[in-house]
């Protein structure tokens, strides 16, 4: 997505908190990297923060490429953003998180103890279920609302007349997989070709934006190009 | 204990003596002091009792200064052997901005063992490795992992755990089943 965004700058939007949330996940993944270490000796500690040290000087590095090559940066109105974020976005989902599930977990009673069974009574039901309600990954986290602030104030720029798609691979933009458990017995997976769209498709109602994988939105800005 | 501030001041005075009479390089100790200071102080926060995070701020600190100044050596003597005209001295001057810039609050840590402001920190080592970069003081890629001992698979290795752990960052697994 990079590379097209590469050709087509003008496509392709970054906001500052977009750039900033980048630099923040992966600051938190390199020392949650670093943290579940065990260090036997000093060695291996200098050895392993000299590595993270060079790795995250990389990853920074290609994401101050990217930014300046793929993107052009919209001013966006704090005010008017922050605005939509707590007036608008934030209400709109913490109704719609209190009618969604984060996986589908059946009930089982707990006399069934065998493993094997419980996993094969969970999937008999999960697909006997005639609905299997809204799966969604709970209430999105405060820069989750942000971005979505801003998308929805980018959308209205626009004064509604362009598509605005979100790139991202957290499950709070896009169509949810359908992940089924069995808490007893820690039995989890994702049912296969099944997504459950229904609060990305709300949100695109509501604010406008469509969020999607990178990939996906790829396909689809390639085919508008070519039409 | 070895004073940034004042170290950094040292090597500007030698660069700018190098300046007006030529590089010298009976004259590089100012430099030679900051290099094994810096290496020095690499190890010690490691070993120190600040948290991981405020290691790692300062860690990665002390190894751009380290980084930076051992490049800086380097070049100046690459400049020297070769007889060239002040553009290496002229970018080295350029880039003791951002030493000097970062050394008050390296000595805040030494003096106190402590920094109030690790963001700080953080945001001026970075700057200052982006500046090492630009102008050429900073080794590429291939040669700090061969100086640090570190192989291909370690690298993948660490690649693999951090991409698991960017993906529970963004929640694309579910840490609670």
């Amino acid at each position: 997505m990079l590379s097209f965004l590469r050709e087509h700058s003008e496509f392709g939007i970054i906001t500052k908190t977009i750039e900033d949330e980048a630099r923040n996940v992966l600051d938190r993944a390199v020392f949650r990297t670093i943290s579940k270490t065990y260090f036997v000796n000093i060695q291996e500690k200098i050895k392993t923060m000299t590595m993270q040290h060079i790795v995250s000087n990389y990853c920074l590095d290609r994401l101050d490429r990217f930014v300046e090559e793929c993107s052009s940066r919209l001013p966006v109105n704090i005010k008017e953003r922050d605005k939509i974020k707590n007036e608008e976005i934030e209400p709109f989902l913490k109704e719609l998180v209190m009618t969604t599930v984060r996986y589908v977990q059946p009930h089982i009673p707990s006399f069934v103890k065998s493993r094997e069974i419980r996993e094969e009574l969970t999937d008999v039901i999960v697909k006997s279920l005639p609905s299997k309600g809204i799966v969604y990954k709970g209430m999105p986290a405060d820069r989750d609302l942000t971005i979505m602030a801003e998308a929805a104030f980018i959308y209205r720029k626009y004064k509604n007349k362009e598509k605005i798609y979100v790139a991202s691979i957290d499950n709070h933009f896009i169509p949810n997989k359908v992940q089924v458990g069995s808490y007893l017995s820690g039995y989890k997976k994702y049912l296969e070709n099944e997504l459950d769209s229904t609060v990305r498709d709300k949100l695109t109602m509501q604010f406008g934006f469509i969020g999607d994988e990178p990939m996906k939105i790829l396909e689809t800005a390639k085919r508008e190009i070519s039409s | 204990m070895f004073s940034y501030v004042e170290g950094c001041e040292r090597v500007h005075k030698m660069l700018n003596a190098f300046l007006v009479n030529g590089i010298d390089e009976d004259h590089l100790e100012p430099l030679d002091v900051l290099i094994s200071s810096s290496q020095i102080d690499e190890v010690k926060v490691l070993n120190s009792y600040q948290s991981l995070s405020q290691q790692r701020i300062l860690f990665g600190a002390f190894r751009n200064i380290h980084n930076t100044s051992d490049e800086m050596r380097t070049k100046l003597r690459v400049a020297h052997a070769i007889h060239e005209n002040p553009k290496t001295v002229e970018r080295a001057l350029e880039m003791m901005e951002s030493l000097c810039a970062i050394a008050p609050y390296i000595d805040e840590f030494l003096t106190h063992g402590r920094t109030k402001e690790s963001d700080k920190v953080n945001d001026l080592s970075r700057a200052l490795y982006r500046k090492a970069n630009r102008l050429g003081f900073y080794q590429n890629l291939d040669t700090q992992l061969k100086n640090a001992q570190i192989d291909e698979n370690e690298v993948k290795d660490f690649m693999k755990k951090l991409t698991e752990n960017i993906e529970i960052d963004v929640e694309t697994t579910d840490e609670t089943l």
